[in-house]
């Protein structure tokens, strides 16, 4: 017998390419942008990503302070004292610990502190599970952290320098979680292309933040708020939240200049003339990809819309990518038991109604997304299988409406 | 696009073998993904590993549910999982063969097979582990990586460990080259002399059906809920087993055992209880008489371990 070969083109050059996993590829962000303090607790999927950077402090290649904290409350307490104080603080998390954070979240985006939150999206308890969905997002939805969900490890890499500009951006000041699946991006080595280092340093900029405890001028933060002043705080910080959508507009047109790859708050996938299209977010937005592009192979007018940027919602935007299509699958890697999922109430809120729109629940608690599976969606919307707003199921390849 | 499945155990090199993968098909300018598994995640337990690698880059986010390649470090986890699940004519089946019995085969598949004593091959290189020898081997079955880019990707993948392990993972890995490319000449031999064995037929785990409601509310596992052995695929393809004549009846292994899987009455020894043993070995450590041994999972014994006959070790 002769070797089996499978690829019939020599290899092309991709020697400015590294293999790492989505955790290692959010790891070397940090270590590039060198944080002050990072305060954290280790939760898988999380793990490897604080593995990765405790090992780059100790070999002298970025001089973070990491700080380990009893829990990821205390994680986020002490994130929010560092980056008031005048420093750069991160974290990472997910899941269960994540559900722990979300309390100082809220206050983390009320004392407008620019802390960016890795989160390896994992399903929450119960049953106990370690594997990925956005359950833990979900739980953080309302929190005023803006979020961002990544697709593959590269953008793991790249949404963590876009964050960290995004958090600070003085018109922002908000803290930031940055989405990667559990195990399906956190732990899958995929080729990246790291910038150079000088090149990040130059991106993101020194931390300015413009009215550190540490001042001469000493303040309160955080005081009591009564009812004639706490509705009005609140206002200010909903309305900071609405001016990200400009700001990542800006944050990713430097992230463009700097490294010839664009983010946009909601990016379209061969949209224009399609009948029938796919909204969701995160990893299994790139197997999509691969099924539009098998579907359309076959005649069939199909496409996708991938959610990037989750809060704030990019209402206006969504509504326009999905302006003329005229069915619609939004699919939640998450539940909301008791009502829709929260993409789907999302994106419902902002299109035109005279599309026919279905919510598909699926992956939770790391079930397989498959090819066929997504395909099986694209083919019920196309062919009328499901009534409108019809609450349907994705277990495996099938997918199902449950009345 | 090709795409490889390895099972193994965790704490067997499954997931590195496919990271190494990885590494040197990228250094052949090659697109790679490689990603792990779990189950529940210890030491011991049967986990998956896969490694995909293409002409373009990789969009793909899902399982590999058709592999073009399997390979199996653990001839055991062949009885726990269905190794061979979506392998076709085409494919491609590498099998350590371990310490055990080297004629293992397997009647249900189209595609090749090939039988590789890793263990022996791995030890002689002085290495722990049998999968960079198998991934040296896989190397030589497609043509690509060359043995210069796995050996690269030893030193990039085992960066933290001390450089005698690299040496012995770099040894293996070419020790594993070699055995595939004289493997290449007699692989499509193999497909007209395998024969099963019995009690080796793949097996598939219960799995709820899909949508379908749950028997019980809440997550619960019962006595009933699954196939022997009863708390799962612990063992790492050795069980204990007995000699009576040799034994005191002094109890340690029943004292020692942390599972309750020595079953006696009153205070008379009797045998191990296979759905409770998970392998640990203990009763083997403790015992003074040699009386208990570990033995091969497909060694014929009594229904409580009993051996028949005193094995020469």
């Amino acid at each position: 017998m002769t070797p089996r070969i499978f690829f019939h083109n020599p290899g092309k050059d991709l020697s400015h390419l590294r293999v790492m996993t989505g955790a290692q590829g959010v790891a070397h962000a940090m270590r590039q942008i060198d944080p002050d303090v990072f305060p954290v607790y280790p939760i898988t999927p999380q793990t490897p990503i604080i593995q990765t950077l405790s090992q780059f402090v100790a070999d002298g290649l970025c001089h973070t302070h990491i700080l380990d904290v009893e829990s990821e409350h205390s994680a986020m307490s002490a994130a929010i004292g560092a980056g008031l104080a005048g420093a750069r603080a991160m974290t990472a998390t997910a899941s269960q610990g994540l559900a722990l954070m979300v309390e100082i979240i809220y206050l983390a985006a009320s004392l407008r502190a620019p802390i960016v939150i890795a989160v390896g999206n994992r399903a929450l308890s119960g049953p106990i599970n370690i594997h990925g969905d956005h359950s833990d997002a979900m739980l953080a939805r309302d929190s005023g952290a803006i979020q961002i969900f990544a697709e593959s490890a590269e953008e793991a890499y790249d949404l963590t320098l876009i964050a960290t500009k995004l958090a600070e951006h003085q018109e922002v000041l908000l803290p930031v979680m940055v989405g990667l699946d559990g195990f399906t991006i956190t732990h899958s080595a995929e080729a990246v292309d790291l910038l150079p280092d000088s090149a990040v340093k130059d991106f993101v900029g020194p931390y300015a933040y413009p009215f550190p405890l540490l001042d001469e001028k000493k303040g309160t933060y955080g005081p009591f708020s009564m009812p004639d002043t706490y509705f009005e705080l609140k206002y200010q910080q909903i309305e900071s939240l609405q001016n990200v959508l400009t700001v990542f507009e800006k944050v990713a047109d430097d992230f463009f200049h700097l490294s010839r790859r664009s983010y946009q708050a909601v990016e379209t996938y061969r949209l224009e003339d399609a009948e029938a299209a796919l909204v969701m977010m995160g990893s299994h937005a790139g197997t999509a990809k691969e099924v539009v592009d098998h579907m359309r192979a076959q005649g069939a007018m199909v496409g996708l819309v991938e959610i990037r940027l989750f809060r704030p919602f990019p209402r206006n935007a969504v509504k326009e990518a999905l302006s003329r299509i005229s069915k619609i699958a939004v699919l939640d890697k998450a539940s909301s038991p008791g009502t829709f999922p929260p993409l789907f109430l999302d994106v419902a809120a902002s299109i035109d109604k005279m599309s026919k729109l279905i919510s598909v629940i699926y992956g939770l608690g790391g079930r397989n997304v498959s090819v066929a599976g997504l395909q099986d969606v694209l083919e019920g919307i196309v062919a009328d299988r499901f009534p409108n707003n019809a609450a349907c199921y994705l277990f495996g390849n099938k997918v199902w409406h449950m009345t | 696009m090709l795409e490889i499945r390895f099972h193994g155990r965790g704490g067997q090199g499954a997931k590195t073998a496919s990271q190494l993968l990885a590494v040197a098909f990228l250094d052949a300018g090659r697109y790679p993904q490689a990603f792990p598994e779990y189950g529940p995640e210890r030491s011991g337990a049967p986990m998956m590993a896969y490694t995909r690698i293409d002409e373009q880059p990789i969009r793909l986010h899902a399982a590999i549910i058709a592999p073009d390649v399997v390979v199996v470090l653990d001839p055991a986890l062949i009885r726990e999982q269905n190794v061979t699940e979506g392998l076709d004519s085409q494919g491609l089946l590498i099998v350590n063969t371990g310490r055990s019995d080297p004629t293992i085969s397997l009647s249900d598949v189209e595609g090749s097979v090939l039988m590789v004593p890793a263990d022996e091959i791995a030890q002689k290189a002085g290495a722990k582990h049998a999968n960079t020898v198998m991934v040296g081997v896989l190397a030589a079955l497609l043509g690509e990586p060359s043995v210069d880019q796995l050996v690269t990707a030893v030193d990039e993948v085992m960066a933290l460990l001390p450089e005698s392990a690299r040496d012995h993972n770099r040894k293996s890995v070419q020790a594993g080259y070699t055995y595939g490319v004289s493997a290449l000449r007699v692989l499509d031999d193999t497909r007209e002399e395998r024969r099963v064995q019995s009690g080796l037929q793949s097996s598939s785990a219960a799995v709820a059906v899909e949508g379908t409601p749950f028997a019980r509310p809440g997550a619960m596992i019962r006595p009933d809920d699954y196939p022997v052995p009863l708390t799962g695929g612990w063992r790492m393809g050795k069980k204990p087993a007995v000699h009576l004549d040799r034994c005191v009846n002094c109890l340690l292994c029943w004292q020692f055992c942390p599972d309750g899987a020595v079953i006696i009455q009153g205070n008379m020894f009797l045998g191990f209880d296979y759905d409770f043993c998970k392998g640990c070995e203990i009763c083997d450590a403790v015992c003074p008489t040699q009386a208990v041994h570990m033995v091969s999972e497909t060694t014929k014994v009594g229904a409580w371990g009993e051996l028949k006959e005193v094995p020469t070790s």
